[in-house]
């Protein structure tokens, strides 16, 4: 790969970063290379030496906050005309309620997500009341036989609460994996629809 | 290895590579390459985060028909350095008393030195 190929593939990749950025960043390895290049190396193992551009330009963009990349993505590339400035005003009602609907979809997802992590712990906290009041309860029942089954009742349920907790621990951190997962899908809806 | 204990590390790294002379890119990699391995894009990241916070400045000049950035230390990086050191003081301390403890915890299978006086005399010598 020459160095020009590496840095048309690396501009390419950064095209949902901002110009500014964008420009520097390619300049930082054109530097980069030059420099290999000038100590030596061949233009082929100076380009090499620094990696892959598609790879480096997906991590650069994974670091960059999610709203830099839509404030990016919205940003017209050029001035907008009258009449398209008039459009856009009077198409108001429909991408405005699109947006909307997205971000409320967005939202609803994490929502569902985290309910889920809520209802494992509120069961585990009726276990967790139910096993003090059955115990609690055993005591005040003057009958063996049904004090008997309260004292059981009350064992299981701490028995139950007590494993559910260390699995509701577990299902929040699989929980938490699941909304990075999901937060790095809406982002690469902002970054892969335009990568040439 | 901790994530903000290494940021603050590379960050002095860098800054002692500029230490002396003013210096670009290319070169402070190579400085840095018998030490450790940064990538590129880390030390951009690096670059970037020290000059928003005023421990260095960038000047461009030309260089073989392009232009080179340079990268110059200031009064505040020299500074930075130098709190680096003196936590390190303190850091090397902590390492002492981490690795003292490590070492009394770690079985005897002599039988030689569970006297805990003797694991003490030992400590005392090194």
């Amino acid at each position: 790969m020459t160095k020009n190929e590496f840095l048309d593939e690396l501009k390419s990749g950064l095209i949902s970063c901002p110009d500014e950025e964008r420009e520097e960043r390619v300049n930082f390895y054109d530097e980069m290379i030059s420099d290999l290049m000038e100590e030596g190396y061949t233009e082929e193992d100076a380009v090499a030496k620094i990696g892959n551009p598609k790879e480096i330009a997906a991590k650069i963009v994974e670091d960059i906050p999610l709203a830099v990349l839509v404030r990016e993505k919205i940003k017209p590339k050029r001035t907008l005309k009258g009449w398209e400035i008039l459009l856009i005003i009077l198409g108001a009602p429909v991408w405005f309620s699109l947006a909307v609907a997205a971000a409320a979809i967005v939202f609803s997802v994490f929502v569902v997500i985290w309910s889920l992590v809520i209802v494992v712990y509120s069961v585990d906290l009726a276990l967790a009341v139910s096993a003090i009041g059955c115990i609690v309860g055993a005591f005040l029942t003057f009958s063996w036989p049904a004090g008997m089954l309260m004292v059981g009742t009350g064992v299981f349920c701490a028995g139950a609460s007590v494993v559910l907790f260390i699995g509701g621990i577990r299902f929040s951190q699989f929980m938490m994996s699941v909304t990075r997962a999901f937060f790095r899908f809406v982002k690469s809806l902002f970054i892969s629809k335009e990568e040439i | 290895m901790d994530v903000q204990l290494k940021r603050g590390l590379l960050d002095v790294c860098v800054l002692a590579a500029i230490r002396n002379e003013d210096s670009y890119g290319y070169k402070i990699i190579k400085d840095m390459s018998p030490y450790l391995d940064m990538s590129e894009s880390t030390l951009y990241t690096i670059l970037k985060r020290l000059e928003s916070g005023k421990l260095l400045i960038v000047w461009s000049a030309e260089h073989g028909g392009r232009l080179r950035k340079y990268y110059r230390i200031t009064d505040l990086g020299i500074e930075r350095i130098n709190e680096f050191k003196d936590d390190w003081k303190e850091i090397e301390a902590i390492y002492r008393f981490i690795t003292r403890e490590t070492n009394m915890a770690i079985p005897d299978f002599n039988g030689e030195s569970s006297d805990p006086g003797a694991i003490k005399e030992g400590i005392k010598n090194d």
